[in-house]
């Protein structure tokens, strides 16, 4: 076992990169999970945004509409700082900006519609559209108080109640058909679609230079001469790859365990582990192929960064699937982590499509597809390789 | 010798693949990256879009003002509110469940909204566009409310009530603070080219070490020279800029031509920033060469991470961690130089050139003040018994 012994010796150089990628896994992971909400399964949430405003009329009215939009949304007074404002907007730490005029309550009552109240805004976005909205609803209906004969005073607080009256009418619709995931799953989904990215990025920083050492010209020249058969070297070469990739698996493997408890050993999260397993050929095949032109250190890491940061950008690692392009998912379909993420969003229900057992192994089966074909090409240009070393 | 000096050192950085891979390649691949996958982002959760929604109504229904109201609502010429769908219950709730529509409105006796829930951590854009649906139904309910109060109270004033209701003027104005780029995804590009700018600093880190005789046999080489160390370093530093601004040139050029990403400023601007960018990196990257015995590989190392970290502080990474760390602790953002390119980059689109764009460049230029003079002093006048 002495290719085997070198093998794991070389392996330990790599420890402290590895344990990096690791390190930075786990709080990403982490994040994920505490950013999922803690809610029940069948709720219903009136989203709340932030509002900066600046109340320069100071009147019944403008207080009263700043007292509605207090029960709604996050209201923040604002100086106008213009600095201070577009930096809110353009970071969306504001989604929205009120100013309500001097003569506010005067424009009101005097029966004016135009230009009531100011706004700067992001153009066309949903959140404007939804306090505009808002806004509108309040004012059309202080109006509708005023014109029947109430007093000004009155006419806000009746507004007021009326809108209160009628706010919290959504019924819930649930339905049977496990789409809708709990937090604890939904940060099991995030912690597997991240794995994919992390064990790649392992598999190619650790095993490849650690394989390209082997085949350094030297080195296989000594190892080709000595009494070890070539059937013997590989199939310890093998023996350590599986080892390293199975060590690095079960490390995330246990991970997830201990973040997440139970929940992983349930259906869906037994559905992602063996998802997850597949990436090892896939991440071993690559290894290979890239391990084949003995690369230094540096072109490792340049290839390791274009392979996976491209594959996840590509494939839905870091952007839903749903929030890409038509013509990026036409591309990505021929990447394998793309079949890779949509098993993932198949088991979580982030995906268009309901989950079921034929699409879920088509996945998995393309998926397995794809580290065999690698693995094959890797093969050859081995052997190609080879052969024209030999010439 | 000047000359010959700044030839040679252009010739170096053509032939350092790995220095162009990170310079060059590097920021233009992840550009494209971005590209592709922020492309359609916002357009898919930010951007309004007309909201898909079922009608029912029932045979008990008698109240066909809200069927009037719905219609007005998906008619809109431009971008109308709402989509609407006819049909009975059952294909409805098919339509909700199939995700097909974002509400069912049920009106029958009463006018009912049926959605499904939103806790889910993916539902932000299902619950704005549920939220819309909501007000809706509540304006409706309000209004009929108040109605119903006014004839029962005055009926006199239900003429110009019903008025006041129907007209759909519009009580808002509009304010135009900035004529930029207000798309909070243009943040991830600048922040992209001051990663770029920094790291530049590797090859300003080459410079150092290979003028110093105990870190490489080029510098003791150089060491045992009658050339000035002065003139060699100057002209090594100048070289070195010109080539690594022509690298970052090369990604803007790609991200402001064959991408089409909107700056929203003069492209002369942006280049000028970015040339002040890599006078930034190109001095960090000499400073940290000219410390001590430190290994190459572990200067590269304290470059790669401080450059990244930085980049990752000023919200490459995550978009708004610039404005979380101002919340909490401005001053880091003060001295963070992404933070300073990417906020000058950031003030000529909102702003264009103004004090706060003038305090980030003369900051900018001060820290590389600092880093080329105290590297200066700790190369100069070294001698070496023995190597």
């Amino acid at each position: 076992m002495q290719v085997f012994k070198a093998f794991i010796i070389s392996a330990r150089k790599f420890f402290p990169v590895n344990l990096m990628y690791f390190v930075i896994f786990c709080v990403i992971a982490f994040a994920a999970s505490s950013s999922s909400t803690d809610s029940e399964q069948s709720s219903f949430r009136t989203v709340s945004l932030e509002i900066g405003f600046m109340d320069q009329d100071g009147t019944s009215a403008s207080r009263a509409l700043c007292d509605y939009l207090k029960t709604l949304h996050t209201l923040t007074p604002l100086a106008y700082d213009e600095e201070a404002l577009l930096d809110g907007l353009f970071y969306r730490t504001i989604d929205y900006i009120l100013i309500l005029p001097d003569g506010f309550e005067a424009r009101l009552l005097s029966g004016t519609d135009e230009n009531l109240y100011e706004t700067v805004q992001i153009p066309g976005v949903y959140s404007s559209a939804f306090i505009d909205e808002q806004i509108d609803s309040f004012l059309k209906a202080a109006k509708l108080c005023l014109a029947g004969g109430l007093s000004p005073k009155d006419a806000f607080s009746r507004t007021s109640s009326a809108l209160a009256e009628s706010a919290n009418q959504v019924q819930i619709m649930e339905f049977d058909d496990d789409s809708q995931t709990d937090s604890a799953m939904t940060a099991i989904f995030y912690f597997y679609q991240f794995l994919a990215y992390v064990i790649i990025s392992i598999i190619l920083t650790g095993l490849t230079p650690i394989l390209s050492i082997f085949q350094e010209e030297n080195l296989a020249k000594r190892t080709s001469c000595s009494s070890m058969s070539l059937f013997q070297r590989n199939l310890q070469l093998a023996f350590g790859s599986i080892f390293y990739c199975l060590a690095a698996w079960l490390l995330f493997i246990i991970t997830s365990g201990i973040f997440y408890g139970e929940a992983i050993f349930s259906e869906k999260g037994l559905l992602c582990i063996v998802n997850s397993f597949l990436l090892l050929p896939l991440g071993v095949s690559i290894s290979l192929i890239i391990a084949c032109f003995a690369p230094s250190g540096n072109i490792i890491t340049m290839i390791n960064n274009i392979v996976t940061l491209g594959m996840s950008f590509l494939c839905g690692i870091f952007i839903p699937q749903q929030m890409l392009g038509e013509s990026v998912l036409a591309f990505s379909k021929y990447l394998p982590l793309y079949w890779y993420v949509k098993n993932n969003d198949l088991i979580s229900g982030f995906g268009s499509e309901p989950f079921t057992w034929p699409a879920y192994w088509k996945h998995l089966g393309i998926l397995m597809f794809y580290g065999i074909a690698i693995f094959t090409v890797a093969l050859v240009v081995s052997k190609y390789k080879s052969s024209r070393k030999r010439a | 010798m000047f000359i010959h000096e700044f030839k040679y050192e252009l010739i170096r950085v053509l032939r350092q693949k790995d220095e162009l891979f990170w310079v060059l390649l590097f920021p233009i691949i992840l550009g494209t990256m971005f590209y592709v996958a922020f492309g359609n982002l916002n357009n898919a959760t930010e951007n309004f879009h007309t909201i898909p929604a079922a009608v029912c109504v029932e045979a008990a229904a008698k109240d066909k003002s809200f069927e009037a109201v719905l219609d007005i609502l998906s008619d809109e010429t431009d971008t109308p509110l709402l989509e609407l769908t006819y049909t009975d219950w059952d294909d409805a709730v098919e339509l909700l469940k199939e995700n097909s529509v974002r509400g069912i409105f049920k009106i029958g006796e009463s006018v009912t909204l049926h959605c499904v829930s939103n806790e889910n951590a993916n539902a932000v854009t299902l619950a704005l566009e549920q939220s819309i649906l909501e007000t809706i139904l509540q304006e409706y309910l309000t209004y009929a409310d108040l109605i119903t109060e006014i004839a029962q109270t005055s009926p006199d004033k239900l003429p110009e009530a019903i008025s006041k209701m129907e007209s759909s003027v519009s009580y808002k104005k509009e304010l135009s603070l900035t004529p930029g780029n207000m798309d909070s995804i243009i943040q991830y590009y600048f922040n992209l080219i001051a990663m770029a700018c920094l790291f530049t600093s590797f090859a300003g880190a080459y410079i150092a070490m290979h003028h110093q005789a105990n870190l490489s046999p080029l510098g003791a080489r150089k060491c045992i020279s009658p050339n000035s160390k002065f003139c060699s370093v100057a002209a090594q530093l100048l070289s070195c800029l010109l080539t690594q601004f022509v690298c970052v040139a090369v990604t803007i050029l790609y991200l402001y031509f064959v991408l089409k990403i909107d700056f929203g400023t003069s492209f002369p601007m942006i280049l000028f920033t970015s040339f002040i960018g890599c006078i930034l990196g190109v001095s960090f990257g000499f400073f940290i060469g000219s410390i001590g015995r430190i290994s190459e590989t572990a200067k590269n190392g304290i470059m790669i991470s401080a450059s990244l970290l930085c980049c990752f502080l000023s919200g490459l990474m995550l978009g708004n961690m610039r404005m979380i760390i101002e919340s909490f602790c401005p001053l880091i953002n003060d001295l963070n130089p992404a933070v300073l390119i990417s906020d000058s980059f950031l003030t000529l689109n909102i702003y264009g050139v103004t004090e706060r764009y003038g305090a980030n460049l003369f900051a900018l230029l001060l820290f590389s003040a600092i880093f080329t003079v105290f590297g200066c002093l700790m190369i100069r006048r070294k001698t070496y018994a023995s190597l």
